[in-house]
């Protein structure tokens, strides 16, 4: 119980964090009004009323930078399930004899992290947002705010639940590196939008997690939200919407959440400490 | 004694599996790069040929962006792989207390930073420089077209050149100046890396992904606050340590690196008069 307030406590500081670097670096109105699908849609890569559609590295790096607060909680909350690893696992496991127990609830302690960062986050940025500047709320910019939130909160999510179990293979650095490094390379894979033309460049931007985030390139079935979504070059092609993605999103989430399962049921706790190489 | 401690630690570091990754990642990086462009230019004329520096890696080859773009994004992250995980690794198992006792206390946190510093210099250094030779063997050297189809004659030229880093060496020869600028890319490297280190030696890290935090913050931050406006000058990190680099930069901002450096050598000292055991 003491641990999860403690966990708690700095998802709530990191939620905080994340909202306000949100706010203050990436909503940016052309003028003092900023309705709230604009909003959502621009932290999620837009750049003011345009989606992403550039390969430029910095606008890449723009991209990347969006995403820094929640690198930043999935490096602190990559180490919740594997701190038992780390520490006296022995201790941990002989009180706990069934892991798949202990897996499941690990597994929902990280989720409620995710979830509270994630709603933290989106909450600051809108109230911040509607301090600095007058925020227009309608319906589509609710369902917009609505798909982010989940979108979001699954990736956050699957990202931490993979530096987790990647840790207890690889220490926490190197699992830290390999997925931040995968994030940066489908970050980069992004710039292949212009591409899109060619069949197998297709099939990687489809499906590339991270161009399910994307909400500038999402279709809706709800002709309010897919008014209130600029339109943009060839994307208008993939048939990107919230169903699919969530759908393609949800799949990598279990297939991390799976095999982290089968890690953990079969990872040897006696064969050594892997954040001191085995020491 | 100081020298040849530092020395031992870099060999040290050198072997390690950080070091050998970074140091690979980097040249499969390179290679590839090297590669698509053996590909693209094979059998160019040499009038439509591109100067074979502007087409580097770190020199952000515009046909070729995908993996600038990843490196652009994990450099923060792997800048600290070779030589200052090592050093949490060895204070979190105590080897550094053994190290401590046999070399003295200040002797060891200064040789460390020193190692740190040679370590980082060299995984950071080599396989750009191994870019540079492969393409000076392999493409025409009078070759003088640019990457974004502006000519030298063109009246955009001179503005754009002024706003490399160090535009007078590339006016006497690009070569020279990759070369130069490749050696500030591994030592602003190696200043980052000391820079993680010197949270390292002053505090103890129950984790050692921590250890690499002060360096990743601290790029990310420059990133965040660098504005769109060209006119502005520049403040993300990559303004100024990639090649080739047009955006408006602003020169007193490099006292950043003396300063990072201060720091680091700061810590360096602090931890080797505190009471290593506590």
């Amino acid at each position: 119980m003491y641990r999860l307030r403690y966990d708690l406590l700095y998802t709530l500081l990191f939620g905080i964090l994340s909202g306000v670097l949100a706010a203050v670096l990436y909503v940016n109105p052309m003028c003092d009004t900023i309705s709230l699908p604009e909003m959502v849609l621009q932290l999620s890569g837009s750049r003011g009323i345009f989606a992403l559609y550039g390969a430029a590295p910095s606008e890449l790096m723009a991209v990347f930078s969006r995403f820094l607060p929640s690198i930043l909680f999935e490096i602190y909350a990559g180490t919740v399930m594997y701190r038992s690893f780390c520490t006296a696992s022995v201790y941990v496991f002989t009180r706990n004899p069934d892991r798949a127990k202990w897996y499941r609830r690990e597994v929902c302690r990280v989720l409620l992290l995710s979830v509270l960062f994630t709603a933290i986050s989106l909450a600051i940025t809108v109230l911040l947002a509607a301090v600095r500047y007058a925020v227009v709320l309608n319906v589509p910019g609710a369902i917009l705010l609505l798909y982010h939130f989940v979108l979001y909160a699954i990736w956050t999510f699957t990202v931490t639940i993979f530096i987790n179990v990647l840790s207890i293979w690889l220490g926490s650095y190197n699992a830290t590196l390999a997925a931040t490094a995968l994030q940066a390379l489908c970050i980069a894979l992004l710039g292949l939008v212009r591409l899109s033309a060619q069949p197998v460049l297709a099939v990687l931007a489809r499906v590339n997690p991270v161009s399910h985030l994307i909400l500038g390139w999402f279709h809706s079935a709800i002709p309010a939200v897919e008014e209130a979504i600029p339109p943009v070059g060839d994307v208008e092609f993939w048939g990107f919407s919230f169903p699919v993605s969530l759908l393609v999103v949800s799949v990598y989430c279990l297939a991390v959440v799976l095999s982290g399962r089968q890690l953990v049921l079969h990872h040897d706790i006696l064969s050594g400490n892997a954040e001191l190489d085995g020491v | 004694m100081l020298i040849r401690a530092a020395l031992a630690e870099t060999r040290s570091s050198l072997k390690q599996p950080g070091s050998i990754i970074t140091f690979f990642v980097l040249l499969l990086m390179v290679l590839q790069n090297f590669v698509f462009n053996v590909q693209r230019y094979q059998g160019s004329d040499l009038l439509h040929m591109v100067q074979p520096m502007k087409i580097l890696l770190l020199g952000d080859n515009v046909e070729n962006e995908t993996w600038y773009t990843v490196l652009l994004q994990i450099y923060p992250l792997l800048v600290s792989l070779p030589a200052v995980i090592p050093y949490a690794k060895e204070r979190q198992t105590g080897e550094s207390l053994l190290l401590a006792a046999r070399i003295g206390n200040m002797r060891y946190a200064f040789s460390r930073l020193l190692s740190v510093l040679l370590t980082t210099f060299l995984v950071f250094t080599i396989p750009p420089l191994i870019e540079i030779g492969l393409n000076c063997i392999s493409f025409p050297l009078e070759a003088q077209c640019d990457p974004y189809g502006i000519g030298i004659y063109d009246p955009k030229y001179p503005g754009i050149v002024r706003n490399y880093l160090f535009s007078g060496l590339y006016l006497r020869s690009p070569y020279l100046y990759a070369v130069v600028g490749t050696l500030f890319w591994g030592l602003c490297s190696a200043i980052f890396a000391a820079f993680s280190a010197a949270f390292v030696a002053v505090f103890r890290f129950r984790f050692t992904v921590f250890a690499m935090l002060p360096a990743f913050l601290f790029l990310n931050a420059t990133v965040m606050l660098s504005v769109k406006d060209r006119n502005i000058p520049g403040v993300a990190w990559y303004h100024y340590l990639t090649l080739f680099n047009d955006r408006l930069k602003n020169p007193a901002y490099l006292w950043v690196l003396p300063i990072l450096l201060l720091i680091a050598v700061l810590a360096a000292a602090w931890g080797g008069k505190r009471d290593c055991i506590g």
